[in-house]
């Protein structure tokens, strides 16, 4: 069997094995299930096809032919089985060696979020600076080919993440975890590594700002695979025309949401959805693939119909009306109202998540509920290797009583006061003719920060 | 020989070891005095009631207080009684004011060496801070109270402020003696100090003055009516004190927002160091400290753990709040260790209803309470 390896450093190109069997596990960070699924019984050799693999830091793709896959795919788990025996113990004992160093080495994998892929390149959508797609970080093999094939949505997708960061830091500019993303895209990495509200508030709110960006670019026209949404009486709850009493009907570039919900379907939720089967997929997959969905459903129960009037001033003889994307600070408010009100799940699955409280653990759990695996942090002090910043030199509201209160962001170590003079122009007055005379005002305040 | 060697290193390490605890043993020693109080309170049976008419009897042996302020004592009859009743009050407020933090202001009335309050003196943090800012400030009310009261007998009400004043009121009645409370407060408190060539004094000196003036910023006016039933056609009004919970507030914001300062040449600026405004912020680009701000140097340690050097037991055992974010929350209060959840079933008297005559009939009704206490 062969490899074929697309290296990013050619200088690590050599640790991806010619032979899978000989030594396999030295080809990247495989999650425990997926490796006891390959030497055990049931190999499902499909899913090895593609696999993103980080060897200490670098980045490169392995993956098998096609051709090969084909000859080699066991029809049956027993033949592998029996291969597998005559190896000797003496071969399984290393392996589980190999398992063991690797494991230490590697002990999580990486996750994989769009918004790291705003912070190495912030604003480069704007200025028109293309994206590589084989080398942005936070893209997985199968982004990447999407990035690809979809290249036109590259700066949708970008600008998307970039809007995702913005509202996470709008949201949250208030709380002790203001969405800080100082560290690089390293310490975010290792920051969405915990699963936490935090982490589930990120993913549901890029999902979110893809099918936001994406549908924006649909309806101006940037995208060859969409345009404005057709609104027809039989896909939607509302009819085709409104009656003729209320006297409008549909008109102008509705919003099409459907190419957006879906390409952010496929694009965000490959990061986890690299398993077919559910089964296979562990908890934190399944954590992060329900929290996309559920900030897509945010976008798509905020979609409203606005509506303008024509004929003589006033008169709204005719008025058209059109579907429209809510604004995305609205699905910022609503995903953060979710985010306040995520539900804890248990780490074990029955191939669907359940709720942690076991009052409630028969309740199902909608898609309207953000869900998390572990409890928050306090955000306090720094903890640079859990991408925590802390909240020294926060700004803090010395008589506000809500989250930015320096008593509740400062966690009771006090505050600094620092005296802030602004100069600003202020009483501006045109005089004739032509120009504005103003006064300069200085406003002297109080700056309180963290200790 | 071997003889006089080990003289000399016992001189020695005497005369290195004598002064400090000299230092140490002077800090705030008047504030045992509310021991005595505590005492004489449990004796009498009413807690937290001033003893109007009835003298302290100081322990010639702990003699809390040192020359200076017995003198003062001395030529004010009746102060004594006033600061007995000031320590207790101030030391009731500081743990009411941090009963929600991790240092929760513990104290032992029996601790005389320490004054108190226990080592937490012997630095110069935050929490030392606001024992000293609080202290001094019950001074200078109970000071000022009583003098209206006319317990003390140097002096009385404060009639400064005399005659109409504003268009349908008039200065009137007897006002709070802030000025005399400040002052003697200034006179008696100040006088603990005596080490005064060092930062730990003129930071002492500044917490001090800070919560005298935390006493006289919160004056208020106080009116009454008088003429026809509900008419008020003349008020008289006077200057009343505040609650202490009141200057208790003030200084526990002051706390939140304390300096950390330095001296900044306190080798040649011998003039710096005599007066209280040689102190400056140690962060240059921070605000410099005003009469009220309260002023620290050194920083606070966590307090989460026993720490026998500054006498504090650590947070474990305490109960803290599952909900809450702030500093009382099981997160922070038991520093990340976790805690343990136990249900404890109370009885309380409920469904209370009034029977003629002459008597109240209650049902006892069990409640479960969940307690969380910090591992």
């Amino acid at each position: 069997m062969t490899h074929r390896c697309r290296p990013i450093k050619a200088l690590l190109a050599s640790t991806c094995r010619p032979s899978v069997r000989s030594r396999p596990m030295e080809t990247g960070r495989w999650s425990a299930a997926l490796r006891r699924n390959i030497f055990m019984n049931n190999a499902d050799w499909s899913r090895l096809a593609e696999r993103r693999v980080i060897v200490r830091g670098a980045d490169f793709t392995c993956w098998r032919s096609g051709r090969d896959l084909q000859r080699t795919h066991p029809k049956d788990s027993s033949a592998l089985d029996a291969r597998m025996a005559r190896n000797g113990r003496r071969r399984l004992s290393r392996l589980f060696m190999e398992l063991l160093i690797l494991a230490v080495l590697f002990p999580g994998r990486s996750f994989a979020n769009l918004m790291l892929l705003s912070l190495s390149s912030v604003g480069s959508s704007r200025s028109g600076r293309s994206v590589s797609c084989g080398t942005a970080p936070g893209l997985i093999g199968r982004q990447k080919r999407l990035c690809r094939k979809y290249s036109h949505a590259v700066p949708s997708i970008m600008d998307g993440a970039n809007k995702a960061l913005g509202e996470c830091r709008a949201q949250f500019s208030q709380e002790r975890w203001n969405c800080s993303t100082r560290g690089g895209t390293q310490t975010f990495e290792s920051f969405l590594g915990k699963g936490t509200r935090e982490t589930a508030f990120i993913y549901a709110i890029t999902s979110a700002a893809v099918v936001h960006a994406i549908t924006q670019s649909c309806s101006a026209g940037n995208l060859t695979d969409c345009s404005c949404g057709r609104v027809t009486g039989d896909s939607d709850t509302l009819p085709a025309r409104g009656s003729d009493l209320e006297g409008w009907k549909w008109g102008g570039c509705s919003d099409d949401i459907v190419f957006g919900m879906e390409f952010s379907k496929r694009f965000v939720d490959a990061a986890d959805s690299r398993g077919r089967k559910k089964r296979s997929r562990n908890i934190r997959s399944m954590m992060n693939l329900h929290n996309n969905e559920v900030g897509r459903k945010a976008i798509q129960q905020q979609m409203s119909v606005k509506c303008r009037c024509h004929g003589v001033s006033g008169s709204c003889a005719v008025k058209t009306c059109w579907k429209t994307l809510p604004s995305f600070k609205r699905v910022g408010d609503m995903l953060k109202k979710k985010y306040m009100t995520s539900v804890p799940i248990l780490r074990k699955t029955r191939r669907r998540l359940r709720r942690k409280q076991k009052m409630h653990r028969k309740v199902p759990i909608g898609d309207e509920e953000l869900v998390y695996l572990e409890k928050s942090p306090n955000f306090c002090k720094s903890d640079k290797k859990r991408g925590i910043f802390g909240t020294r030199g926060r700004e803090c509201n010395r008589t506000s009583t809500g989250p930015d209160s320096c008593n509740l962001l400062c966690c009771g170590r006090g505050y600094n006061t620092q005296v802030v003079r602004f100069v600003e122009r202020c009483g501006c007055k045109f005089v004739w003719c032509c120009y504005v005379k103003c006064n300069t005002c200085e406003t002297i305040i109080d700056k309180h920060t963290c200790k | 020989m071997k003889l006089v060697c080990t003289f000399w290193v016992v001189l020695f390490l005497w005369l290195a070891v004598a002064p400090m605890e000299r230092v140490h043993a002077v800090i705030g020693r008047w504030w045992g005095i509310a021991s005595t109080v505590a005492v004489q309170e449990h004796a009498n049976m009413v807690p937290g009631v001033p003893r109007k008419g009835s003298a302290i009897m100081l322990d010639p042996k702990k003699h809390p207080l040192n020359k200076k302020q017995r003198r003062l004592v001395r030529r004010n009859p009746g102060t004594l009684e006033s600061i007995g009743t000031g320590a207790m009050l101030a030391i009731k407020e500081c743990q009411h004011q941090f009963s929600n933090r991790r240092w929760n202001c513990p104290v032992d009335t029996n601790d005389h060496v320490n004054s108190v309050f226990g080592n937490i003196l012997k630095r110069g943090c935050r929490e030392t801070a606001f024992i000293y800012a609080v202290m001094s400030a019950a001074v200078a009310h109970e000071v000022g109270r009583n003098c209206a009261e006319g317990t003390i007998e140097s002096c009385s009400c404060d009639y400064r402020s005399k005659g109409p004043a504003g268009e349908d009121w008039e200065w009137g009645g007897c006002s709070d003696n802030v000025e005399f409370g400040k002052e003697f407060a200034k006179q008696f408190v100040d006088a603990g100090e005596k080490t005064k060539d060092s930062v730990r004094y003129l930071v002492n000196m500044h917490n001090n003055e800070a919560g005298r003036v935390a006493v006289a910023e919160n004056l208020r006016r106080e009116c009454k009516c008088h003429g026809m039933s509900g008419s008020c056609t003349l008020k008289t009004c006077w200057m009343r004190l505040p609650n202490f919970r009141d200057v208790g507030d003030s200084l526990k914001e002051k706390f939140d927002g304390a300096s950390k300062v330095a001296v900044p040449d306190i080798g040649n600026n011998r003039g710096s160091r005599a007066k209280v405004t040689g102190l400056v912020p140690k962060n240059s680009r921070h605000k410099y400290p005003t009469d009220n701000d309260l002023v620290y140097h050194e920083r606070s340690p966590n307090f989460c753990r026993n720490n026998p050097r500054l006498g504090f037991e650590g947070t474990r055992g305490r109960e803290c709040n599952v909900t809450s974010r702030g500093l009382d929350g099981c997160d922070l209060l038991c520093c990340g260790r976790g805690y343990a959840t136990r249900q404890e079933v109370t009885k309380e008297r409920c469904n209370c209803t009034f029977q003629w005559c002459c008597q109240v009939k209650c049902e006892e009704c069990v409640r479960t309470k969940t307690i969380h206490t910090c591992l």
